[in-house]
């Protein structure tokens, strides 16, 4: 995975590095809210009661912010249990091109994540800004910024979900194939649900089983690898391999 | 959910560690495919949703069925997550992931993304087989006996025949 040459590493520094400017950017901002509220005259008591507030909510995004970023980045792509699961399918040993499958999975998927905190820098940096130049109340300034910190690691999570779901599949059909060589022939059940929001090739795909050629030449529309993405980004359904002989008798369509 | 196999008397033809690389990738469809058509470790219904939530859940146009699916994110992460090869035999534990889904709920006849996202796969299953407070259990993570027979059917297709059991 990551490991060996480590080409999502670089990705996950600049997404970091993109945190901590925007960590900056909040310090200086939220100092400077509360040296408007030092000048309020006759509100020392509430003053100072706001500023502990405000100081302790800095802190808290801040860590917020330092600890979800590199837990979503460096915890998914280097320690999850993906890692343990693809290995297991492979075996004690996992097999170079199932590991240079999924590596390329995360290698392009870790561009969205760090899209996700590029984006995020724009959104708050717009709040703070906004809160700033309107001259909102500090709980509001602070409580808008939480809003989109909390709502990018969401975003960052979804993002590493799907890549982990993609990176699933390739290593599923790779290891699955490794494994039967020279055994038995197998076939790949296009497993999921079937209902009103299934995208055009799911609705085709679905409850039929399909070779390992037969997903390398099928075309989701989508521009993604089936084998990886199955009907496209964030696609419900996954590939469940069995044996040529038992989707024979349980009487499945088999797409070549 | 492990898996144990035992050997006993001759050799197998395939050495063990293929058969249970062949096992690993076999056993976590058979859990996935049967959790999805609604039925449970015995290979019988799943217990009914309640009223109010099956309803919900039928207004947003979804499968009516129990099949523990609403983002199909818990039965795409099962795998098998660890494979110990010994002289004695196999063991694989076979669990589900460690990623989280979109958290949704049915309101006013449509699934509704709460824009968090859900407790981890693993987490969730465990809530799901055991149960939890007014939630009834629903086990679903080993393999049925009819899952344990096309394991072993196929197994065959292979030329393989070994004993298996599941705990």
């Amino acid at each position: 995975m990551a490991s060996k040459k480590d080409p999502t590493g670089a990705i996950a520094d600049d997404a970091v590095a993109d945190l901590e400017i925007i960590r900056k950017q909040l310090d200086r901002e939220i100092r400077k809210a509360l040296a408007k509220l030092n000048t309020a005259p006759g509100e020392d008591t509430l003053v100072k009661a706001q500023g502990r507030v405000a100081a302790q909510v800095a802190s808290q995004i801040d860590a917020t912010m330092k600890a979800k970023g590199l837990k979503v980045i460096t915890g998914v792509l280097r320690d999850r249990a993906i890692e343990s699961a693809l290995a297991a399918l492979g075996g004690v040993d996992l097999p170079v091109s199932v590991e240079s499958a999924v590596d390329q999975i995360l290698k392009s998927q870790t561009k969205d994540i760090a899209d996700v905190f590029g984006d995020a820098s724009s959104t708050i940096r717009k709040a703070i800004a906004l809160g700033t130049t309107t001259s909102a109340s500090l709980s509001d300034l602070i409580e808008g910024v939480a809003e989109k910190v909390g709502a990018t690691v969401t975003k960052a999570q979804a993002a590493v979900d799907a890549s982990v779901m993609a990176a699933g599949r390739t290593a599923v059909i790779r290891a699955a194939t490794e494994a039967a060589d020279g055994l038995v022939d197998l076939v790949y059940l296009y497993s999921g649900p079937k209902d009103s929001r299934n995208r055009p090739f799911c609705r085709v795909h679905v409850g039929k089983a399909l070779t390992e050629s037969g997903i390398a030449q099928a075309n989701n529309g989508q521009g993604l690898p089936v084998d990886a993405f199955a009907g496209g980004y964030n696609c419900r359904h996954v590939w469940s391999p069995m044996t040529l002989a038992e989707a024979r008798r349980r009487g499945i369509e088999i797409l070549e | 959910m492990s898996l144990v196999v035992t050997r006993s008397g001759d050799p197998p033809r395939v050495p063990l560690e293929r058969i249970a690389k062949l096992v690993a990738t076999l056993a976590p469809s058979l859990i996935r495919d049967r959790t999805g058509e609604g039925l449970d470790v015995k290979d019988k219904p799943f217990v009914k949703y309640s009223k109010h939530y099956g309803d919900a859940k039928v207004a947003a146009g979804r499968n009516p069925g129990v099949n523990l699916t609403v983002t199909d994110g818990l039965l795409g992460s099962v795998a098998a997550v660890s494979v110990v090869v010994t002289e004695q035999g196999f063991t694989i534990v076979i669990a589900p992931g460690a990623g989280t889904s979109a958290a949704t709920r049915f309101v006013g006849g449509v699934a509704k993304r709460t824009g968090e996202r859900s407790p981890t796969h693993s987490v969730l299953g465990a809530i799901h087989h055991y149960g939890r407070g007014r939630m009834p259990a629903r086990p679903w993570l080993a393999l049925s006996p009819k899952d344990m027979a096309s394991l072993m059917r196929q197994l065959l297709d292979a030329g393989i025949g070994i004993p298996l059991r599941g705990r």
